[in-house]
């Protein structure tokens, strides 16, 4: 009993398997990768600007039924203005902008108006850059994707 | 007898020992945990914008992949044209009017250079396209100067370049 034991543990010990060409290949392989790895991806939000050749006046004429809707960036926070009339105010809360409020009132106009696509976005000289962008992101959540940019007067 | 037994013991201890490798098996372990991960990240398109190590780009959901073309960079302190450093941003932010001379001096160089460059080789035309890549606390002040220059130098296509949200 004790015999038949040993050689099987024997046996056990000798199988081997050969690891060494598996090893190689990762060894070359992951530096490689490595190299080619792209771990901060970027993209692109596009503006375009009125030009001479420009057709975005046109496709406005197409499309009477869109309202002029302009949310408004001031330092006290956001004004959603809807035509000629102040449709929301949406205060700073803790001094900081609250943007999934705005998520969710823009999402309440583009479900009242299915058909506008367009917002302005006016923005007061003091504010950063990155709430723009943030601004701009919720807008494309509610299928707002016509995003201008504009500068308050004075 | 005994005695015997034990050194014989010991003896094949000896032996066995010589026959010994590593034990790789933990290695490739990680090694394969580390291929698996890279190749997830790996992306068929590399990056053809590239920016410095101090510009902090914003945060977005935008998806769209950036263009190699003009651009123009605008970090904490500096405004750069493909690289070169063209304005302070400070004297941006103090300047009145919108229109910014030096930047619309350089974008008027970098279209007469892409202008000649299509007189040798049809297949490059001017398209008025820049991509705009700046740092996410300069104020909007000093973006809507940008805008406007390049607009007024017949830049009508412009992009802002953001870090892309997962």
């Amino acid at each position: 009993m004790r015999e038949l034991f040993r050689n099987k543990r024997k046996g056990k010990k000798t199988m081997e398997l050969f690891t060494s060409p598996v090893l190689n290949l990762f060894i070359i392989l992951i530096p490689f990768l490595l190299i080619t790895a792209v771990f901060v991806q970027t993209s692109v939000i596009d503006l375009s600007l009125p030009s001479g050749k420009n057709k975005t006046t046109s496709e406005e004429m197409k499309a009477p039924k869109e309202k002029l809707l302009i949310l408004s960036i001031a330092p006290q926070g956001f004004y959603l203005i809807l035509g000629e009339k102040l449709l929301k105010i949406i205060p700073k809360e803790e001094d900081t902008f609250s943007f999934t409020k705005l998520g969710e009132i823009l999402q309440k106009v583009k479900d009242e108006f299915p058909e506008q696509t367009s917002i302005i976005i006016e923005a007061d000289d003091g504010i950063i850059y990155d709430h723009i962008i943030h601004a701009m992101d919720q807008c494309r959540n509610c299928g707002l994707i016509n995003i201008s940019l504009s500068a308050s007067k004075g | 007898m005994s005695d015997n037994y034990a050194k014989g013991g010991i003896f094949k201890r000896a032996r066995r020992r010589k026959h010994l490798t590593l034990r790789l098996t933990s290695l490739i372990d990680v090694f394969i945990i580390l291929l698996v991960f890279l190749i997830k990240n790996i992306s068929a398109r590399p990056e053809v914008t590239l920016f410095s190590k101090n510009l902090q780009l914003p945060i977005s959901t935008a998806g769209k992949t950036p263009k190699i073309t003009t651009t123009i960079s605008a970090t904490e302190h500096l405004l750069l044209i493909n690289g070169k450093i063209v304005e302070s941003i400070q004297d941006i932010i103090e300047q009145k009017e919108l229109l910014n001379e030096n930047l619309y001096d350089g974008l008027l160089e970098e279209k007469k250079k892409t202008l000649f460059l299509s007189e040798q080789n049809p297949d490059i035309i001017f398209s008025g396209e820049a991509i705009i890549q700046a740092d996410k606390n300069i104020p909007y002040k000093v973006i809507k100067k940008l805008i406007y220059t390049c607009g007024q130098a017949e830049f009508g296509e412009i992009s802002l370049q953001v870090l892309r949200k997962e």
